[in-house]
């Protein structure tokens, strides 16, 4: 557990300062067609083969991983911010508030992902923008639920009660024992979320909603390289590694972030 | 003919954690009889809920048990798994601690209590699993019984609960049950309920019954014999009403003196941690009678007659008229009677 | 000390078509200062919920709450917070007692860090002290609750509480939770610090013979109602109503 926790963080950090560095370090324009070179194999030359437009398959993951990461992680943020007011207000007003909030959040639940996704995308015009704010209104409720849950479980702890006992206000009892209390299940759905989130982007961009080409993020590159599968796999392997090996490691570090943070699981472990 | 069903001796349960190696249980020896109840009193950790469960052999797998387990002549310990379960709940019945989550909310009773006899009888028609059923609750003093078939866990008190509980673990007509902290968390009335029931039980069923409880009263009532546990060990053992007439260990004397009956005078101090145990008397660093090699030495278990008996020496319990009389001297493990 | 009229609450289990039960039925009763009051019944009878009205922790839907002899009902969140200091609670279970994720120390320190009474250094020397009052070592400080026994975390519960030097404490099953020895360890400090500090107790339980021993005066809740109230020797000699004689009766058939 430890070992991979490291190394998960170890791996991300390296992913992301790759992608960060990626004008510095791309060996190739990632938007550069080359005709002269295309679907070439793994060479010294390009690192990892060029695709059906000669582009520099190496150049792109580095760049596109800017794209993948970054919007992810900017759109589960922000979910989780969403999620988590909402989320928290619910559960500790409970009554008529708490009925309202659910009825918005049932609302959005059912609504269908990607009809919604599209009807955003339409409204606004594809781009990174629209891609966030589609993303934002479909998954913020399901974020909330679970905060809503989880307040609602911490609210009946004596501790809690003791405290309003000892004359302390709303703000204080939510900032003090609610939201540390709140921290261990809001990384595991974090760490949940975040690898859906890139596939969604994904699948937006297929659509032709997320990201205008010649831009690419790796869910896009994935797309792009179907047809050519069965002759060159490296195309699809590359990108589709990447995707994944992010999604593991974050779950990974969530899974050592919240083993770290939570006081208790030591003990639970140690009985019998 | 011998009315004896269980022999336990020299029973070792240790745990192997993080903090090292927690010794369970410690020696224990016991013996369970036909029709009769034998209660293990003690507080959290003193190990009496780790030994109701090695019976079963339902501990963990990283626990070590070493001991025998003498079940109607057989060691349990050297059962394979499938023998065992062959054993488990039709022979040694189980009555598990919490009443509340032991039942399935989204099934009936009537459900859940078919399920059990099933288990055990085999195939039978509906119509007589459903008399079974409900001749298992008329037994248990449920009002209602056919009726009460078609209830949900939710509708019923924590007593009630907890009859359906011990019908259940009476499905397969066993010979030894276990119940384990059964009037936890009960109130007054409820408890007392509880108590007649397992009572009536015993007497009924000619089942043995093992008691697992941390309350003095209902053991007091309820049992013919009682062992006291303290950091793992029995330290006291002998007929319940003389037990509590009289406790020989000052553990258990404090313990009857903490009762708020008997006007909560408190035993200074904590137990030890299972982790770190004292090498002498367990007892030694909160009692009022420690002697010096109390500290270092660990004492036997002595009979109230001052007449000395090893733990070897209570072995012969094998049903002959000498054996059961040994087994049920009131004995404590301390010096004062050495 | 504390005077209630009539205090009652409603819990409804649908909001729009109002259905519910009665938690508590009007309640009339006092706790001169000093005293130590039983409240006695089984769960789901109203106890917990009356004390919680009356420290106004849950809101009545009616009745009065006269604190030394001023009307407290109408009081909001902000009129309360400098009474909160002289009435306290104590909870029944000692592992929701205290945050998880807070050391021992930091829980002690909060309430008078919370009403600003004193600085941190100050304020550690007090929970130093008190901390002898109820018998727990400082090495403990810088523990978490899960890593003490329950009857320690009710020590520090205890102390915590102290810290305010409240007048009114109530005791919601303070002990059903821990084993006999245990038990008795917590009552007798309970009893200690109730002279040493001159604390009026509200103590709940449904052990009529450790309520007995605790308290000069006992009520008798079932379903919401305060069916008797008397004084605690007249209560187990001479039951009145037909619940009261049920619930000595219970308690007897342990003794013989």
């Amino acid at each position: 557990m430890k070992m991979s926790y490291r190394a998960a963080a170890g791996l991300l950090a390296f992913v992301l300062l790759a992608s960060l560095l990626a004008p510095l370090l791309a060996p190739y324009d990632p938007n550069q067609i080359n005709m002269a070179q295309r679907l070439a194999p793994l060479s010294s030359v390009h690192w990892l083969g060029t695709d059906t437009l000669g582009r520099d398959v190496l150049s792109r993951i580095l760049y596109g991983g800017r794209v993948s990461i970054v919007l992810a992680l900017a759109v589960t943020l922000a979910t989780m911010l969403v999620g988590l007011l909402l989320g928290t207000i619910s559960g500790y007003a409970g009554g008529w508030i708490d009925e309202a909030i659910q009825i918005v959040v049932s609302i959005f639940q059912g609504l269908p992902g990607l009809a919604l996704m599209l009807a955003i995308a339409g409204t606004l015009g594809p781009g990174v923008k629209s891609l966030f704010v589609a993303l934002l209104f479909t998954s913020w409720a399901d974020f909330s639920r679970v905060v809503r849950g989880e307040v609602m479980k911490i609210r009946e702890e004596s501790y809690v009660e003791g405290t309003r006992a000892l004359g302390a206000g709303h703000v204080y009892i939510i900032g003090r024992h609610m939201l540390p209390n709140l921290l261990g299940p809001l990384i595991v759905l974090f760490t949940i979320r975040i690898g859906r989130v890139i596939l969604s982007i994904a699948s937006l961009s297929f659509l032709g909603l997320g990201l205008q080409p010649p831009a690419a993020d790796w869910g896009v590159m994935v797309n792009d390289a179907r047809p050519y599968f069965r002759s060159y796999p490296h195309l699809m392997i590359a990108p589709g590694l990447c995707i994944a090996a992010v999604s593991l490691c974050i779950n990974w570090l969530g899974d050592g972030l919240r083993d770290k943070l939570d006081t208790r699981t030591e003990k639970e472990h140690s009985l019998l | 003919m011998s009315d004896t069903l269980m022999v336990i001796k020299q029973l070792d349960v240790s745990f192997q954690t993080r903090e090292g190696l927690v010794q369970a249980v410690d020696g224990a020896t016991l013996e369970l009889k036909h029709g009769r109840i034998f209660g293990l009193i003690g507080e959290t950790g003193s190990g009496k809920s780790v030994l109701g469960l090695s019976l079963v052999r339902l501990l963990p797998a990283h626990a070590s048990v070493s001991g025998s387990l003498l079940y109607k002549g057989k060691d349990l310990l050297q059962l394979s798994p499938k023998e065992m379960r062959q054993i488990r709940g039709r022979e040694i019945a189980l009555i598990p601690q919490n009443p509340a989550s032991s039942l399935n909310p989204v099934m009936t009773l009537g459900s859940q209590l078919r399920e059990a006899i099933r288990a055990y009888a085999g195939r039978t028609g509906s119509k007589r699993l459903n008399a079974q059923a409900a001749g298992l609750l008329h037994a248990m003093n449920m009002p209602d019984a056919e009726q009460q078939l078609r209830r949900y866990p939710f509708q019923l008190s924590g007593g009630m609960k907890q009859r359906v509980l011990a019908a259940m673990g009476l499905a397969g007509s066993p010979s030894l049950l276990i119940a384990d902290e059964p009037t936890k968390g009960l109130d007054a009335l409820i408890r007392v309920q509880v108590t007649e029931m397992l009572a009536n039980m015993a007497r009924r069923t000619g089942a043995a019954l093992l008691l697992i409880t941390h309350d003095l009263d209902v053991a007091r009532v309820l049992c013919d014999e009682v062992g006291v546990m303290y950091a793992g060990q029995i330290i006291e053992q002998g007929p319940a009403k003389e037990l509590f007439a009289q406790p020989m260990h000052p553990y258990t004397r404090g313990l009857i003196a903490s009762m708020p009956s008997r006007g909560m005078i408190p035993i200074a101090g904590t137990a030890p941690s299972l982790t770190d145990r004292p090498a002498g008397c367990k007892f030694y660093d909160r009692c009022g009678s420690a002697m010096p090699r109390c500290e270092a030495e660990q004492p036997d278990l002595y009979k109230s007659a001052h007449t000395e008996i090893t733990n070897k020496e209570t072995e012969p319990i094998d049903g002959t008229a000498k054996g059961q009389q040994a087994a049920a001297k009131h004995k404590a493990r301390c010096f004062l009677y050495a | 000390m504390l005077e209630i009229i009539e205090l009652h609450k409603r819990y409804r289990s649908n909001w729009l078509t109002g259905r519910g039960h009665q938690a508590v039925e009007p309640a009339t009763f006092h706790i001169a200062e000093g005293e130590s009051l039983g409240l006695v019944g089984e769960s789901g009878s109203g106890k917990s919920t009356l004390a919680r009205l009356l420290l106004k922790l849950i809101s009545a839907d009616g009745g009065r709450i006269l604190y030394k002899g001023t009307d407290i009902s109408g009081y909001s969140l902000k009129q309360m917070r400098p009474l909160r200091r002289e009435l306290q609670i104590m909870f029944q279970h000692p592992h929701s007692a205290l945050n998880p994720r807070r050391t021992l120390l930091d829980s002690l320190l909060e309430p008078v860090l919370l009403h600003r009474i004193m600085n941190k250094a100050a304020a550690r020397e007090k929970a130093l002290a008190l901390l002898d009052v109820v018998g727990i070592r400082a090495e403990l400080l810088p523990r978490y609750p899960h890593q003490i026994s329950g009857g320690q975390i009710q020590r520090i519960v205890i102390a915590r509480a102290l810290m305010l030097e409240p007048k009114f404490l109530v005791l919601d099953e303070p002990t059903s939770m821990l084993d006999v020895s245990v038990q008795a360890q917590v009552t007798q400090l309970l009893q200690r610090i109730r002279k040493e500090f001159g604390l009026t107790y509200l103590f709940i339980s449904h052990d009529l013979e450790l309520v007995r021993h605790m308290c000069d005066r006992i009520g008798v809740m079932k379903e919401g109602r305060i069916v008797e109230l008397d004084e605690s020797e007249r209560i187990m000699e001479r039951p009145q109503h037909p619940y009261t004689k049920q619930l000595v009766n219970a308690f007897q058939a342990f003794k013989q």
